[in-house]
């Protein structure tokens, strides 16, 4: 203010005043009859929209809710912030809008709420563009079928269950079965593969501890430049861990209908059906199964649909789901986890007892599918792995035969041997996921029957071993095979001799 | 208005200024009285009245609370009931220095806010808004 001189301050004063005479004339006006629990009851504003935000003018100035409940005597809004300062007898006003987010690249490497106000400690964020937190899914002829592949990192996923960019894949399981984990490889992987995906990491009601280990750990792997996380915690108002993935998907959105690829995580969706469920109960909506609203399916079913791959018209890009649900001692045909099941393209289960046996990422060849991944699969990938995924599910049978003790004829126990050894080349330490030629080169291997004679404990080693000498003496045929496209019978070749003599180093 | 099924405040507020119309509101506003303490919506008789002024409104009856700071004139009072749109106005006015000057009408979930305390105070909002951003 400094700078400027009196006539130009003058000038200012004239301008503001006339802006505000004429926003001037009779507006709508109604009154908070009862609040609580986060809710408040307005009395009057015939005209509000679903969804539309209302200001309570208090004496503390103005708070945000947004009106759900739009009934004949009165409407039900959820507060946007503490109810501590909002009292009956306070006068509502309409803001004439659905409740927006900031969007934009501004929001990377960010730790933002649900209102996209900063939670790092960082300068305030100013974007150019805003997006509505509710918006309709594109429609059938605006989308285009999944065909890129959304690669994880994680061999047993992009072998056997491949995403593609535009599909909604689910993570489910037990708690503390790595759900996450599989989360954060992902995000790690974008940024070693230089894929240039947008991640967005939505933390609905997690452990504030939780959340600042995670986005410690993407600033360590250096992820965090393409990443915007959007935190709520248990201790934050339902409304804001209700809108958490809706204003998140805004978020990415934008990246989305810019002709970029986006990867939105939702960690998890089974504390946001019970912060909705919360809100619908104080909203005195009718309880159905488990206490759900009526509506608790449509809750979720129009949040992963925005997800889609755009039509070239849209300028192609593309939004990801991966969901994620937490069961209750491995039971995925309760309420909300058939419910997601249902709306996904597919789910990866997770299984405590693998976990424990140390098979990790502790996925379930069985219960895992992928439903529109295998168009996207990456074409060198494919090309090794198209029997990988029946193989290991018939070990498995095969394997609780076993401890019966009787006598194998030679077939099913050279099966039992391979299943032994894909099993251990599956297990994946965290933070290390595996580019496309560490991925081909080590199923290859393994199902040509080259490491048939490695001992099961030293396959690991086995697979590091043929990894690094492929590396050091083949850098060339491995970069191209990182490309993605169909490996040359030369190239296959070349793996199978160094497997081989890696094997042979190995037995000794 | 026996007891049985419930009837809703529209209802009701319809029901009150029906009767106003043909000249029955001291009775009809007995009868509702009994009827929401029957009915335990004692809580619910301020939401009643403001059902009740804003269905007058659409008969052009408007019951308005008028704030200013000074004691307004009757041509005043006629030019905010031309305003309004009102062909009747039952005033209830409150004189209150602090808001300064102007006036500020409040009727029927409508408000407006001509009292220069108000102009002042947005413009000081927009002022500490500015300074935020």
């Amino acid at each position: 203010m400094t700078n400027i001189t009196v006539t130009e301050l003058t000038k200012e004063l004239k301008g503001a005043i006339a802006k505000l005479e004429a926003a001037e004339g009779l507006e709508t006006v109604g009154v908070v009859t009862r609040v609580g629990d986060g809710i408040a009851w307005v009395h009057g504003l015939k005209s509000a929209g679903y969804s539309e935000v209302l200001e309570i003018e208090t004496e503390s100035g103005i708070v945000e809710a947004f009106a759900l409940n739009l009934m004949e005597d009165e409407i039900g809004a959820v507060l946007l912030g503490s109810d501590e300062t909002v009292r009956a007898g306070h006068k509502v006003k309409l803001k004439g809008e659905v409740l927006s987010v900031p969007v934009g690249e501004e929001l990377l490497g960010r730790v933002v709420d649900p209102l996209g106000r900063p939670l790092d400690g960082g300068p305030a964020i100013k974007t150019k563009h805003t997006g509505p937190v509710e918006r309709e899914a594109i429609g059938v002829m605006g989308r285009k079928s999944v065909h890129e592949p959304m690669m994880t990192g994680i061999v047993a996923i992009d072998a056997m269950f491949p995403i593609g960019r535009g599909q909604r894949e689910l993570i489910i399981g037990d708690r503390q079965t790595g759900k996450t984990a599989i989360l954060v490889d992902t995000m790690i992987n974008q940024a070693r593969q230089k894929s240039g995906v947008i991640n967005v990491y939505v933390a609905i009601g997690q452990k504030l501890s939780k959340i600042a280990q995670l986005v410690d750990r993407l600033k360590h792997e250096g992820v965090m430049d393409q990443t915007i996380v959007v935190a709520t915690s248990p201790s934050d108002p339902a409304s804001m861990v209700y809108l958490a993935p809706y204003a998140a998907t805004a978020m990415g959105e934008y990246f989305r209908d810019n002709g970029d690829h986006a990867l939105m995580m939702y960690d998890d969706l089974s504390k946001h059906a019970v912060a909705y469920r919360q809100m619908s109960l104080l909203l005195r909506r009718p309880p159905g199964r488990e206490a759900y609203p009526g509506d608790v399916f449509y809750l979720h079913s129009r949040l992963l649909e925005r997800s889609a791959k755009l039509s070239d018209d849209l300028g192609g890009g593309s939004l990801t789901a991966l969901p994620v649900i937490e069961t209750q001692a491995g039971d995925i045909s309760a309420y909300i986890p058939t419910n997601v099941i249902s709306i996904t393209d597919g789910q990866i289960f997770m299984e405590t007892d693998l976990f424990y046996q140390g098979i990790r990422p502790a996925i379930s060849a069985g219960l895992s599918v992928s439903r529109v991944g295998g168009n996207a699969q990456t074409k060198a990938v494919k090309s090794v792995s198209s029997h990988l995924k029946l193989g290991l599910s018939q070990f498995r049978e095969l394997a609780s035969f076993v401890q019966f003790g009787s006598d194998l004829d030679d077939a099913t126990k050279a099966q039992i041997e391979r299943g032994q050894r894909l099993t251990e080349l599956l297990k994946q330490h965290q933070y290390q996921p595996m580019g496309i030629w560490e991925q081909v080169a080590s199923i290859h291997a393994v199902n040509e029957g080259t490491f048939d004679d490695v001992p099961v404990a030293k396959i690991k080693e086995a697979q590091a071993t043929l990894l690094t000498r492929l590396w050091t003496e083949h850098k060339e045929a491995m970069r191209t095979l990182n490309k993605g496209d169909k490996p040359s019978d030369e190239t296959l070749k070349t793996i199978i001799k160094v497997a081989k003599e890696t094997a042979k180093d190995m037995k000794d | 208005m026996s007891a049985g099924r419930k009837l809703s405040r529209r209802k009701l507020a319809e029901y009150v200024v029906d009767e106003l119309h043909s000249g029955n509101g001291d009775k009809a506003i007995q009868r509702a009285a009994a009827y929401m303490i029957e009915t335990k919506q004692k809580h619910a008789v301020d939401s009643l009245v403001r059902d009740i002024e804003e269905i007058l409104t659409d008969s052009g009856t408007f019951v308005a609370d008028l704030t200013s700071a000074r004691k307004l004139s009757d041509s005043e009072k006629s030019d905010i009931a031309k305003l309004l749109g009102a062909k009747k106005l039952h005033a209830r006015e409150t004189v209150d220095t602090t808001v300064l000057g102007g006036v500020k009408i409040e009727a029927a979930g409508q408000r407006l806010d001509a009292t220069l305390r108000h102009k002042i105070d947005s413009l000081k909002e927009t002022d500490s808004r500015r300074e935020t951003a």
